[in-house]
């Protein structure tokens, strides 16, 4: 009998808080990509235009898309690197085991995300503000300035990210064949159908509202991050 | 824009990666310079400056030139417009909502007829003529009413340049005038993914709303002596 009982939520609260300061070192390309994307916006998102008979109205737009579309990436790269040996291993600096190991990688990850789409938004409107401030241009708000429900679906979308390159990540952890196979296989449709099967994708997501998304959303990233859990299990590491 | 789509993924996994080396090895300013409380502190500061700068443009938004109407006003709007309609059909130019009157004004005849033309098939959107007759023998005077619903495109009102000098009287006629050519360019924040907007059909929300150009019509109610004679060019009478 050990002296110090630790119960399995003990465990993961200590890996998690110890993780969260570890792996706070990928904040750092994040807030280096969003200036970037900040500067490759700064003439808008995007434009629509309207005619009306003799009148032309442009509009341009900013948005968080672009700023969103890289801290995807970011997640995704994030949550590889996450299961990759190097962090594993430090993984045994604590008390663990595969399944507190995981799940403080997924709250990690949350926490990410969550931090992620605050500093995305936050970027938005930094670059609208400075736009305004030196170009001296107005810019209109075309809706609320702040939607807590376009936040939760842009946290999600980041989520989904985070689950996907996570899920990876582990099918390389447990197979280095089965990890390539998966990515070959899920690159090569993508690039063959890419117009069709993505947007399919996307509507299956999106075409029932912003609610169900969320419910499908956490569905899906549930699953990704769960499986790994599971078939990771049993794996043992090897401290080198 | 095909090909920026699928160069900027290619572009940004590029970028993050030189920044994920460049911060986890190469470029250190000093021995463990990104530390975990350094690494906060910008983290927050960046947060900070964002939400100064969403103070900044809640308060700096009130544009004077232009009013940006809110998803609940052009909803209303979208209905007066219905219901301006249904009047019209009816032929219950007395009904019309005062609201959107916009000028009230009258035309002296020199004879016993009136003529209705047009300058050009591209006038501004829509122009309803509505005539209620009255018996006047002894006059010749014919009293108008305009009524404006305003032109909306994406939340931003811009019926005061769509609606510049619509009519003119001169000799007995009464024309509806050719719009100049006019070109106009704004600015918007839109703080949510436009490209989902724009590929996915979403069940109608309140931002679908926003989305939509609210084409404002032209009702002109005319109360005309019944000796007088119409002769509509330009047809503008739907309900002669």
């Amino acid at each position: 009998m050990s002296l110090n009982h630790k119960t399995f939520p003990q465990v993961v609260r200590v890996q998690t808080k110890w993780k969260i300061k570890a792996y706070s070192q990928a904040l750092v390309p994040l807030l280096i990509l969003q200036i970037i994307m900040a500067f490759l916006t700064s003439s808008g998102s995007g434009t629509t235009s309207l005619m009306i008979n003799q009148v032309t109205v442009e509009s341009y737009f900013y948005s968080v898309d672009v700023f969103l579309i890289s801290t995807c990436i970011w997640a995704v790269i994030t949550a590889f690197l996450i299961q990759t040996r190097g962090y594993r291993q430090t993984d045994l600096s604590a008390i663990t085991n595969r399944a507190t190991g995981n799940t403080a990688n997924i709250i990690s990850l949350i926490f990410f995300s969550f931090i992620a789409v605050i500093v995305n938004y936050m970027s938005l409107y930094i670059l609208v503000a400075s736009i305004q401030l030196i170009k001296g241009i107005d810019i209109f708000p075309n809706s609320e300035l702040f939607n807590f429900m376009q936040f939760l679906v842009a946290f999600f979308i980041i989520l989904l990210a985070a689950s996907s390159g996570y899920f990876i990540s582990s099918l390389f952890n447990l197979s280095k064949i089965l990890g390539s196979l998966f990515v070959l296989v899920g690159g090569f449709l993508c690039i063959r159908v890419l117009d069709e099967q993505l947007l399919t994708i996307v509507k299956f997501y999106f075409e029932a509202g912003y609610f169900l998304f969320l419910v499908k959303a956490l569905i899906t990233a549930a699953l990704l991050f769960a499986l790994p859990v599971v078939f990771l299990n049993g794996k043992e590491e090897v401290r080198e | 824009m095909t090909v920026f789509m699928v160069v900027l993924p290619i572009l940004l996994i590029l970028i993050f990666f030189s920044l994920f080396l460049a911060v986890s090895k190469g470029i250190k300013l000093k021995k463990n310079f990104w530390t975990a409380k350094r690494i906060s502190i910008v983290t927050i500061g960046y947060i900070g400056l964002g939400l100064i700068a969403f103070i900044y443009l809640t308060f700096t938004n009130n544009n004077d030139d232009y009013k940006v109407l809110t998803s609940e006003e052009i909803e209303q709007l979208m209905k007066d417009e219905i219901e301006f309609n249904n009047f019209f059909s009816q032929k219950h130019g007395d009904k019309f909502n005062e609201k959107y009157l916009v000028d009230e004004w009258s035309m002296e005849l020199s004879t016993d007829e009136v003529t209705f033309e047009r300058e050009s098939e591209d006038t501004y959107g829509r122009v309803f003529v509505l005539i209620d007759w009255r018996n006047d023998e002894a006059s010749n005077e014919i009293y108008a009413k305009t009524y404006q619903i305003p032109y909306v495109y994406e939340g931003i009102d811009l019926t005061k340049e769509l609606t510049k000098d619509q009519f003119e009287f001169t000799g007995d006629k009464l024309i509806v005038k050719k719009p100049p050519v006019q070109q106009f360019t704004f600015n918007s924040i839109s703080p949510k993914m436009e490209m989902l907007e724009m590929n996915v059909q979403m069940p109608s929300a309140s931002d679908d709303i926003l989305n939509n150009a609210a084409v404002g019509s032209t009702f002109l109610y005319l109360n005309v002596p019944s000796h007088v004679t119409i002769i509509d060019e330009g047809e503008l009478r739907f309900y002669p």
